[in-house]
Parts: C-alpha cells; structure tokens; sequence
C-alpha cells in the first residue's frame, strides 16, 4: 500500500535530520581534520558521547511527557561526588556507591515529580530550583572528605577496559538505548507512557494513570542522569564539582537535535542517543581545528537554534506543506 | 436586483489531510441581502467561512471581498477590505471588561478617545440594538454564553463592515437573544451590509435570509431563494437522503433484570440530584437546552470529576466516582464531545489510538503482542469503515467522523457495560453518522447500556429507546419510547424551567420551530 509507506515516511521524517547532520560532520571531519576519525580518537570520544546519551535519554523521557528537567547537572554532579564519597577509594563499596548514587538520583527525582506531576507546578522552574538545591546539597556534601579525591581504582579501571575495542560506557549507552526501544514499542508501560505524553488530558479520560505515569518518568531521568554521572566519575577520576555544568545544554540539545517533539508524545531514543554522538563528535572535532573556546561555544549555541529550525515538528509540517503543493494542479 | 457584490468567492477547494473539506465551492453575497450558508456539521461551512476572512489558504480560488481580491491568507487584509466575522467560540480577552474589548476591536481611525470608551461602547451597544449596552464595565469573561455570543456580533459590527459573517451565531442563544439577534442582521441588511448567516438551524435561517446556500460533504448543492424554498426541500439537499433510514433500528427489548447502570440522587457542581437507570442493551438520551449540566453529569458518570452525594452502581458494583481509572475499570466508558483534546491522542496512530484501553488483552507479561493488535485493528478498521491510509496514520490527519469511529473501536476492543457518548456525531460527516450510530448501536445489542448527550432532538428522537430531559441540573422529564419524537423532545426541553422566557412566548421562539426540520 503506496499511501501506508507515504505514513511511514512522513512520520520517520522527523528523526532523518540527526542523521543527514552526522553524516555531514563526517565527511567534513574526513577533509579536514581525518585524524579525528582514527579509531583511537573515536574509542576516546565513546564514552563521553554515550553518557551525553545516556543523559540524554533522560531528558528525552522527560520532554516526552510535555515537561523539561533543569536539575540534570546537580543530579549527575552529586551521583559522582557520592561515587567518591560514598565509594571511599574503597574497591569493595564499588556496589554500595553505585546504589547510593542512583537511589538519592531517584529521590531527587521523586521531588521533581510529585511538584510537577502531582501538584502541577512549571517543570522549568522546579527542576532549575531543584537542581539548585542540590547544587548547595553537594557544595556541603564535598567538605566531607578532602578536596580532588579521586573515585575508587576499581570503577576508574573499569571505565579504562575495552569491550569489543571500545569502553564498556559506550556499550552501557547502547544498551540503555536498546531497553528503552523496546520498553516504549513493546511494553505496555511504554505504550501508556507515549499515550501521556501525546496528551495527557485524553489519557486521564481513556483511564490510564497520568499523575503516576508524569510523576516517575522525573524517577527514571534522574536515575539515567546518576548512571550518567558515576560513568563520569569513573572516566576522569576525581571529579571536581563543576564536572556536571556541561549536562545542562548538552542533552537537551541532543534531544531537540534528535528530533523529540517539544510538546511531548513523540521522540527516538536512537536518534536521540545519535545527536548525542553527533554533538560530542562536533565538540572534538572543534578542539581538533584548535577553534578557540570562545567561538566553540558559539557554534554549539548555533548547531542547537539550527536543531531548532530543522525540528520533527516543523519537518512535519513542511513535509505536509509539500505534499499539499503537489496535489494543488490536480485540484484546478 | 443592482446590488453589488460584496462577497464573491469562486472555485474554493482546500483539502486538510486525507479529508477534502471543500470542493470547488464558489458563493457570493450583494450588499443588502442575508445569505444563508446551511448544511450539517462538517459540511464545510466553517472551513468556507474561514477561507473568506483569511483565516484558510484555500488550495484553488480565489476570494473578492468588496469587489478586491484577497491576495493571501491574512485576516488583516479581509478585515481592511471591509469583512467583518463573528466568531462561534468567541475571541474575546476574558479579563479585559467589555468596553476595552470592544474598543480593541474597532479599527484605530474609529476609535473614541480612550477615556470617552465607556460612553462610546454603550451608545454603540445601544444602537446594534443587542441588550448589551448595560455593563459595559464588566469583565468579558462574566458575560453568559449567550451574551458573549452576541458581543462577538457586536465586535464585528463596530468595524462598520461591507459583509458580515455570522457562524453559527444561535448555538448558545435563547428565543429572546435570537430575536436581538435577528433584528440586528436585518438592521445592517437595511444599511446596506451584506450578511453572511450560517447555521444549522432551518427555522431560523428562513425567517431572516433572503437566500440560502446549502453544502453537503464540501460541494455546493444549489442557491435557493428563500421565500420560494421550504424546509423540506433544503432538508433534502442537506442530508441527501431520506430522514427516516438514517438510524438503525431501535432495541428488541432491553433486558428489565439487567440494569448496567443505576444512579441514585447523584449530585455534583452544576447538576443534581439526578436519579435514572439504564438497562442492558438499552440507549437512553439525554437532552436539555446548553449549560444545563450535562457536560458535568457525563465528567462525574466517568470518574473526571468528584461528586458531592449520590450513589451510582455500575454492573452491580459501587463506583467511588474519585478517578477514570477506577470508572474505566469497573465498566465504564467515556467518548467525549471534545474528541481533539479530549479523547484522542492526535500525533500517534490509529493503531495506538485503539488499543490504549485494552493494552491488556493484547499483551503477555508486559509485553505487547503487536501481530495480535494490528490484526484486531485491522478488522476493525474494516468493520467500522475507518477511513485512514495506514494503521499508524496519525490520527490528527483523520477526519472527524474517522476520528469518533476510531474512538468508538475502543469500546468494542474493552467490551464496557456503560458508554457514555457526549455528542457523538458532532463535527461528524452525514456518511459517517450512520456507521457510528450502528456502532454504538451494536454496543447496546452486545449488552452494553449507553448514555447519549445530543443537541440535535432529531439525532435524539431517532437513536435513542427514551430520553432523558435535563433542566437546571435536574431530569425534568422522561420520554418513553413510544411517544419519541423530535416536537416532543423540544417541547419538554423549552417547558422545563430552564427556559421560563420560552415558556412565556411559545411562538416565534426558536426552538420549537427547530423541531420541525425533522419532520421533512
């Protein structure tokens, strides 16, 4: 059926331009700075894109339900402090830091959800107050133990072994990838979570749990942001407090580069983990021309508005335009 | 007759989606004529009104609004050209008291000084002759629907307009309001204006209009002059087909053992104490003029909003009416009149949208058996004629006959015992009607007991066992089976004390009249 395959295209064509745009930063790397492109400097940026991503995914579930969660740096700021403080350089509480790191992320995020799901309030504002709040939790929280301490040699070592030639980081992002794929084609969670966010106010009338569904979604971000952020710790050591601050722009970026649309409902959890490699293979290849730090910036700020501009939901809309167009002769 | 042209619109066709909402329509109005624009809901009437104030690009056509053509999609230039609409769900800012909005909506050169505009908006008010000139210093939002209606003609009318469009301007009007109403049209027809009047309701439209166009599905279906046209004959072009096929046959016998849904002294906000049972196999109505708490017994029926006493019991089984997750559970299914925002979820599919309350039936352990889905969606794709391209269509893209179809098939997927339909045709194609009356009329014949919210009395009269006559909150009245017709339906509704001013001048009132149409 010609017309079922035209559906197809024009619904998939939201999450193409992530792809044409990495494709892109290929062959201009491969011009201008190949080196970038040997396998040594892709298994070095790996795990840095794949826990952009994994961050990513987070904000991804979060702008699925119409919301927006600000508090991602405190949060995977304080999963790392708590890996180095928790983990006290001690191989053996490798576990018990891991679990700390990820049940306080879970009750950030349960405090996130139950004001925003619950009780209804701005998302862009609680999650900013949120995180600042954690932000002042962990400036307290690292004077209890001494200045650049680093995480324990077990996890550090662990970042720096190769699955397959490449950090098992990269392979913990694939594989998030992966679960939440299936978990929102094949699960019945993951169909009632797609079906809140598309609208939540049909959802509560067909009888699936709204509060429930806007209020734990803020619990599994904050979670994916707390692996995110012992990934971290264990990748350079001994994290300073400032470790999450690149974590606020960063997936949000990849999400809207991804193709999520912003009023929620609709986002790729491929796509989104790809604009995270996308935008971490932009920032290497930007330090590998030697740009100045002033002008990276600004090129990040400018590949994110053009994310913006080349959106799913505008996409649809043009797609629809074109479409219209070129049935316009017939009608005459 | 001499009479210019105000409005001339040739060839208009515009497509939205898989749906052709108009198909090479041309219309015009002269200056000092009403031109009625009949037809049912999703007919194209809106869509026609929207492409003549700019609103719509029309695909093909062009459109001349005081002999200048409207070179592209902008409200500001219709509205400089001398086109003025009322809108039919109002575009006032609520906050703002009546005389600021009515300034904001004059064109600056007419503008009093602004500290003259209480003054001005009530001798403006006074001479469009509405009764709306008493306050003017109340927030817009205040206003009924009735006068808020009747505000938007006002807002028209100050920017002293060549063609008025009215949509639909007596949905929410009292007899006494459409009389304002009617002699405001047939003042500024006096003057000269050309008016656009268009409304489903036949009555009416023949007491004013000096012409009438009537649309069906999207194509122009004849010009009539109005004194030498009747209702029956417009009726005809209208529907296209014979009233009386138009609905599936009635039930057998609803079961008298099986009650589905028994509700005892159940009181809410707007509504109450209201006490009915339905039967299984049964389609009770409920009809009742606007804003008689209809929308807020059907929202507490399903668990969207708490009730303040009363008990109701659904299969046997007490509802605690504090969530739609506990009412959809026990049995309890809510279509609601607002299907964009209220019932679908428009970006994802058909598919998605069909299945989402019976995710269980088609999953094991968590997981969805997604062959298992598509075939059952598949057949009832063809069973209730959705017509979509593709599972995954998003239903947005839908029609809006599609559209209730497609929330119709989730309650052949769960099976409840009580559906509550809140106008289930509205903004429903004629050809769809049909199947969606069938639909849910195969619900009730499979067991089911169906509640039925209608303004139309003929939709009431046609589908329904018995209804239900609601009035300030309260059922006022039940009308068997056997005395169902549409004249009695609209008599109880305009004697119930909600309507005291209908009461004290049953003639030349709107209502009754109404009543007729059905009868062609």
């Amino acid at each position: 059926m010609p017309s079922s395959a035209l559906t197809s295209f024009v619904v998939a064509s939201r999450y193409m331009p992530v792809y044409v745009a990495l494709l892109l930063l290929l062959i201009v790397a491969a011009i201008w700075v190949p080196e970038t492109l040997s396998g040594v400097a892709l298994s070095a940026i790996a795990p840095f894109g794949a826990l952009l991503g994994i961050a990513a995914l987070g904000q991804m579930l979060v702008v699925m339900t119409g919301g927006i969660d600000l508090s991602t740096p405190g949060t995977l700021t304080l999963a790392a402090m708590i890996t180095v403080g928790v983990g006290d350089r001690a191989d053996g509480r490798i576990w018990l830091a891991i679990g700390t790191a990820i049940g306080v992320a879970a009750i950030i995020g349960l405090i996130n959800g139950i004001l925003i799901g619950g009780i209804k309030l701005n998302p862009l504002i609680v999650t900013l107050a949120v995180g600042q709040v954690v932000i002042g939790v962990i400036s307290r929280y690292v004077r209890t133990f001494p200045v650049q301490s680093p995480v324990p040699t077990g996890l550090s070592d662990w970042t720096a072994t190769r699955i397959l030639g490449v950090s098992p980081i990269f392979w913990i992002g694939v594989a998030m990838t992966l679960l939440l794929i299936v978990a929102l084609r094949y699960t019945t969670v993951g169909r009632r979570f797609q079906v809140v966010g598309a609208n939540p106010v049909s959802s509560q009338v067909v009888g699936v749990r709204v509060t429930l569904n806007q209020i734990l979604v803020y619990v599994v971000a904050a979670m994916l942001y707390a692996i995110a952020g012992v990934a971290l710790a264990g990748l350079i050591r001994n994290p300073g407090v400032n470790i999450g601050s690149p974590y606020l722009l960063g997936p949000i970026a990849a999400v809207v580069i991804g193709g999520a649309s912003l009023t929620g409902g609709l986002a790729s959890p491929m796509s989104t983990m790809v604009a995270a490699f996308f935008l971490t293979g932009l920032n290497q290849m930007m330090r590998s021309l030697g740009l100045p730090t002033a002008l990276q910036f600004v090129v990040f700020g400018l590949v994110i508005i053009g994310g913006m501009l080349v959106s799913g939901d505008r996409i649809i809309k043009g797609v629809e335009r074109l479409l219209r167009e070129r049935r316009r002769p017939g009608h005459a | 007759m001499d009479h210019e042209l105000v409005l001339e619109m040739e060839g208009i066709s515009r497509q939205f989606g898989a749906v052709r909402a108009l198909t090479n329509v041309s219309f015009d109005c002269r200056a000092g004529e009403i031109h009625a624009l009949v037809g049912e809901n999703g007919s194209g009437k809106s869509t026609l009104l929207g492409v003549a104030s700019g609103f719509v690009d029309p695909d093909t056509g062009i459109v001349r609004i005081g002999g200048k053509r409207l070179t592209r999609d902008s409200p500001g230039q219709a509205r400089s050209l001398g086109l003025a609409m009322a809108y039919q769900d109002g575009s006032s800012i609520n906050a703002e008291p009546v005389k600021n909005n009515l300034y904001y909506a004059a064109p600056p050169n007419q503008r009093p000084p602004y500290w003259r505009r209480k003054r001005w908006a009530r001798s403006v008010l006074a001479d469009f002759d509405l009764d709306l000139e008493l306050f003017p210093d109340a927030p817009a939002g205040y206003l009924t629907m009735a006068e808020r209606q009747l505000f938007e003609v006002a807002k028209a009318l100050v920017t002293d307009p060549k063609v008025l469009l009215l949509d639909e301007p007596t949905t929410a009007l009292g007899p006494d309001e459409v009389e304002a109403l009617h002699r405001t049209a047939l003042a500024c027809r006096d003057r000269g204006v050309g008016v656009v009047y268009v409304s489903h309701r036949l009555p009416e439209v023949l007491e004013v209009a000096d012409r009438v166009t009537v649309l069906r599905d999207g194509e122009y279906q004849g010009t009539f002059d109005a004194k030498e046209t009747s209702e029956p004959e417009l009726v005809e072009h209208i529907v296209g087909r014979p009233f009386d096929a138009a609905f599936p046959p009635p039930a057998i016998a609803p079961d008298e053992e099986k009650p589905v849904l028994v509700v005892d002294g159940l009181q809410g906000q707007a509504f109450g104490p209201v006490s009915f049972t339905i039967l299984s196999g049964e389609i009770v109505g409920v009809a009742g003029a606007e804003g008689n708490g209809q929308p807020q017994l059907f929202d507490c029926l399903a668990g969207r909003e708490a009730p303040r006493a009363g008990r109701v019991d659904c299969a046997g089984k007490e509802l605690t009416l504090i969530s739609t997750h506990e009412a959809v559970g026990a049995g309890v299914m809510l279509l609601p009149g607002n299907r964009k925002q209220e019932a679908l979820m428009g970006v994802l599919g058909v598919r998605v949208n069909s299945t989402i309350q019976s995710l269980r039936r088609f999953s094991r352990l968590a997981f969805l058996r997604r062959r298992s889905e598509r075939s059952a969606v598949n057949r009832l794709v063809e069973q209730l004629e959705i017509r979509t391209p593709s599972l995954d269509q998003p239903v947005e893209f839908l029609s809006g006959g599609n559209q209730q179809k497609v929330s119709v098939a989730r309650s052949f997927l769960r099976e409840p015992s009580v559906i509550l339909a809140y106008e289930p045709t509205q903004g429903v194609d004629v050809g769809s009607r049909f199947d969606i009356y069938k639909a849910l009329r195969a619900r009730s014949d499979s067991g089911a007991g169906l509640l039925v919210k209608s303004s139309d009395p003929i939709e009431l009269a046609g589908f329904c066992d018995r209804v239900l006559v609601m009035s300030r909150g309260t059922i006022v009245e039940e009308i068997p089976g056997d005395e169902l017709d549409e004249v009695r339906i609209v008599e109880a509704i305009v004697r119930g004390p909600g309507m005291s001013k209908a009461a004290r001048s049953p003639l030349g009132v709107a209502m009754p009249k109404a009543a007729t149409a059905g009868d062609g």
